[in-house]
């Protein structure tokens, strides 16, 4: 199923995340960031894989490194 | 690094690649690393991938790589961002197997300031269906919704709704006796933290995350891939870093029986650096039996 994220997913993301974090660090206001500038700017549309055709290219996005350029 | 970042960064592997990215991953979840498609998603019109590498967080790229790390094939992988007030700004589009390229993006980030968006290893969408935790984000939204729905209820209602939602259980609970995790020339934290005394004590092992669980008499409780997470009365998932010794936690464990695990869980190579780290045993359980 195919559906727009909205302002109410970015908070479920972060906190839900933060239990998948497993204990490890990161930045829940580099993600809070991150999603209220992707609604607010367009519609990301979160779609199942078993929508995406075969031979699409799908790539990673990751985060390297810490915000504050410390070792956490 | 701005969000813009995460929005160069695809553009600049797409056009390594010659061909349109369809859509955005991510290799684990996270407080921010749930949301690192989505700005590019709105702006590009990249699709949020509902799949993930690894459904939790875990200490070494391997983890979450789809099989990739070890792979000869080469990949494309970008890299924008940096401290821009140290004119430490950098953008670079990186083209090798994956274990000789991946460190280059890791020496830029410290290079650049310490913090930068990469777009990597772009893969049909076949070789995603076959190896990738399919449904990861979903689950991390439930999870989340599940969360806020509860709060105005309280601690107990939270810590409830979480269990509730992702099948998992606490384990255990208690003050925090003693917390020894150092952070090491390999660039990881590794230690134990121990959580409530005598023949009750939990001993969880830390490396980055948590990655086991035992009680007093060493039987393992908990192991990855199992999801594990220490909570605060309050519901309040708290990070290795945030915890000092005498705080009152909770340990959730939600086995890996019930959550959609990726090929690297199930590649044997991905643990001994973790076993050498931690001195346990881990691919025993992740590969076979379970914990608890």
């Amino acid at each position: 199923m195919r559906r727009i994220l909205g302002a109410r997913d970015v908070e479920a993301a972060v906190k839900g995340g933060a239990v998948l974090a497993a204990g490890g660090g990161g930045w829940a206001d580099h993600g809070r960031m991150l999603g209220v500038a992707a609604v607010n700017t367009g519609q990301p549309e979160l779609v199942t894989m078993d929508e995406v055709p075969d031979a699409a290219w799908i790539a990673t996005a990751a985060a390297i490194g810490a915000p504050a350029g410390t070792t956490q | 690094m701005l969000g813009i970042d995460y929005v160069k960064a695809v553009e600049l592997t797409q056009r390594e690649l010659g061909a349109a990215i369809y859509g955005l991953m991510i290799g684990q979840n996270g407080k921010s690393s749930t949301l690192n498609g989505w700005l590019p998603a709105a702006v590009l019109g990249t699709k949020v991938i509902d799949a993930v590498g690894d459904l939790r967080a875990h200490p070494t790229g391997d983890m979450g790589s789809l099989g990739l790390a070890n792979s000869p094939e080469p990949m494309i992988q970008s890299a924008v961002g940096g401290n821009r007030a140290n004119n430490a700004y950098i953008e670079l589009v990186v083209r090798g197997a994956t274990a000789k390229i991946s460190p280059i993006l890791r020496r830029a980030a410290d290079m650049s300031g310490g913090f930068i968006a990469s777009c990597r290893n772009p893969v049909p969408a076949s070789y995603v269906k076959q190896h990738a935790a399919l449904g990861g984000i979903s689950i991390a939204l439930e999870l989340g919704e599940a969360i806020i729905r509860a709060e105005p209820k309280g601690g107990a209602a939270v810590i409830d709704a979480i269990c509730k939602q992702m099948h998992g259980e606490i384990i255990g609970q208690g003050k925090v006796a003693r917390k020894a995790v150092q952070y090491t020339s390999e660039a990881f934290d590794i230690g134990t933290v121990r959580i409530g005394d005598a023949e009750r004590a939990l001993v969880l092992h830390v490396m980055n995350e948590y990655l086991a669980v035992e009680d007093a008499g060493k039987k393992r409780l908990a192991s990855y891939p199992d999801v594990i997470a220490t909570l605060n009365r309050d519901g309040m998932p708290t990070s290795v870093g945030e915890i000092g010794e005498g705080m009152e936690l909770l340990v959730l464990r939600i086995s890996k029986d019930v959550i959609p695990l990726s090929s690297s869980v199930r590649d044997p190579s991905v643990y001994q650096v973790c076993e050498k780290a931690l001195g346990i045993n881990l691919t025993e359980y992740a590969l076979g039996r379970t914990a608890g």
